[in-house]
């Protein structure tokens, strides 16, 4: 790459994004059905310390520009507080926030392995099943023009005011991409591999466990990647639709009371957790699929 | 009882294939039939487009042939097969790596074959060059390297018969010689029956024992050529001549 003989390649490369980096793609492209890239989630080199360094210059710039606007023109702290404000309610009422942000991962995590568990499991069965496929694909589909948020009042009648109804939203959010991107990455064996599985004598059960699951990994991992960032978002709406704690239950008690910088700390708090969620999918993914990592420069 | 040897061991009769296309169906293979006996490495040349990938297809029992029948060692292709089919693609998993991709058939039909194939897995690997990279994942290797390890892994499958499609295509002329003494001398050793797909008039010269040829589309076969065993470079060249002039008559215009 550095003799410069490729130059296009070596220029392409240079500008990948951090979405691409991560592997991250949008919800959109997997509802179209499109495939998932998985020449993207290719999270190799790590991180250099430039790809961060103008990005965190711009969020420097935002909050200063913020800071000095707030103070300048007199802003009232129930409008919009200074970023200041902020950091000073978070570090006074840690304790509050510790507590209810704790309850939001729970939520979001156990709704995130509910979720997966199941999309996973109607992946594996549609795709063995054809008959299960063409009955519930398509409603599948369907579900999704359902906003999810709507269903929210109804997972509080069903499965309580408490952590029962936020596990379920987490984990409705959750199912649709997952369940799509594990079946479509079943899907996309490679047919010649299926001939040269089936000129060994291989079984199907091998050709199931040997080839199409392995070969699915890529896809099941952004899949994961978007069940990682999208669980917290199923858990504060089910918190939302009622709930006595958790970080969407301080965010719309504080909004009520006008304590505008307890809602800003409370997005704080939320923030990190889908980002965590995603690396802890980035780590195992490097681990599970090391292969992936490995390119050779030279042809 | 029929001697052994005189039992083809890949016979085809009155072969016929041929794929839907836009208006009406489009003959691939018409009426192709020939037979190789045990031991034979009979090479398949003629120019693009005459079904050569098809034959291997048919043979392999991957397609079924509309009219015409296949016989491998008297019997119809299919479950338990008596062929290894290496495909133009190399077709490495990319998630194994080079030692358990070319273990993958031994592994499919038990773990007791494949503990015992390792120590042939790890001659292979030593005669093709590749020891050093048993651990390495196939996106690490060159074209060349990936090309032999699928060789190796077809070797592996310790079935009679071999069908090559193209196993040299992507290499540079050296290797490509080397690749072709080894490949000769495996299957000597192995007493290995070979059909090989190439559009090398040299290499099917070097390692075959009679070279078919197969004109179209549709294909059919045109020619049998005899290579004797000890070709003297006079005779080479006098069949180097023949066979080049019989592929350009064979090869359509502006294909």
């Amino acid at each position: 790459m550095s003799s410069g003989m490729l130059p296009e390649g070596a220029a392409g490369a240079e500008r990948v994004g951090l979405a691409e980096r991560v592997g991250l793609t949008g919800p959109a492209g997997l509802a179209a059905g499109l495939p998932v890239p998985a020449a993207a989630s290719r999270p190799g080199r790590t991180l250099p310390w430039r790809a961060w360094l103008l990005p965190g210059l711009v969020v420097a710039a935002i909050l200063a520009l913020w800071e000095a606007g707030v103070r300048l023109f007199g802003i009232p702290h129930y409008i919009l507080p200074a970023p200041s404000e902020i950091v000073v309610v978070l570090v006074q009422r840690w304790d509050v926030f510790a507590r209810h942000t704790g309850i939001t991962v729970a939520e979001s995590v156990a709704g995130a392995a509910l979720g997966i568990g199941l999309g996973v499991a109607l992946a594996m069965a549609m795709f063995l099943r054809s008959w299960l496929e063409q009955a519930l694909y398509p409603l599948l589909i369907a579900s999704q023009n359902v906003p999810v948020f709507a269903i929210a009042p109804l997972l509080v009648v069903w499965f309580g005011y408490g952590f029962g109804s936020k596990v379920a939203m987490a984990a409705v959010t959750v199912f649709f991409p997952m369940t799509v991107a594990a079946l479509d990455g079943l899907k996309r064996t490679d047919p010649d591999w299926v001939r040269l599985f089936r000129t060994m004598g291989a079984t199907r059960r091998q050709v199931f466990w040997r080839l199409r699951l392995p070969a699915a990994l890529p896809s099941v991992f952004s899949g994961l990647k978007l069940a990682a960032v999208y669980a917290s978002v199923g858990a504060v709406l089910g918190e939302w639709a009622g709930a006595g704690a958790g970080l969407g239950y301080l965010m719309l008690s504080a909004n009520a009371q006008l304590r505008v910088a307890e809602v800003f700390a409370a997005i704080l708090c939320l923030t990190p957790i889908g980002l965590v969620l995603l690396g802890i999918v980035v780590l195992l993914e490097r681990r599970v699929t090391p292969w992936q990592r490995v390119t050779r420069d030279a042809p | 009882m029929v001697h052994p040897l005189s039992v083809p061991c890949i016979e085809v009769t009155g072969l016929a294939k041929s794929y839907p296309g836009a208006a009406d169906s489009i003959p691939v293979l018409k009426d192709v039939a020939f037979r190789i006996l045990p031991g034979e490495f009979v090479s398949l040349l003629g120019p693009s487009g005459g079904g050569k990938s098809t034959l291997l297809n048919l043979i392999a029992g991957l397609e079924l042939p509309d009219e015409g029948k296949v016989q491998v060692e008297g019997e119809r292709p299919g479950r338990d097969p008596r062929i290894a089919y290496m495909q133009q693609k190399d077709l490495l998993l990319p998630w194994r790596t080079v030692w358990d991709n070319i273990l993958l058939g031994p592994e499919l039909r038990s773990a007791a074959e494949r503990d015992r194939m390792t120590a042939a897995a790890r001659r292979l690997l030593a005669e093709f060059g590749l020891e050093a990279f048993a651990r390495a994942w196939p996106a690490e290797l060159s074209g060349g390297m990936r090309q032999r390890a699928a060789l190796i892994r077809t070797l592996l499958c310790e079935r009679p018969v071999l069908l090559l499609d193209e196993p040299f295509g992507a290499l540079d002329a050296i290797t490509r010689g080397r690749l072709q003494l080894h490949l000769a001398k495996v299957c000597r050793d192995l007493k290995k029956t070979v059909l090989l797909v190439t559009h090398d008039v040299d290499e099917a010269l070097l390692l075959s024992t009679r070279i078919v040829l197969l004109g179209g589309p549709p294909g059919r076969v045109e020619e049998e050529v005899p290579v004797p065993p000890a070709l003297d470079e006079a005779e080479r060249l006098r069949l180097r001549a023949h066979v080049l002039r019989r592929l350009d008559a064979l090869t359509p215009e502006g294909a």
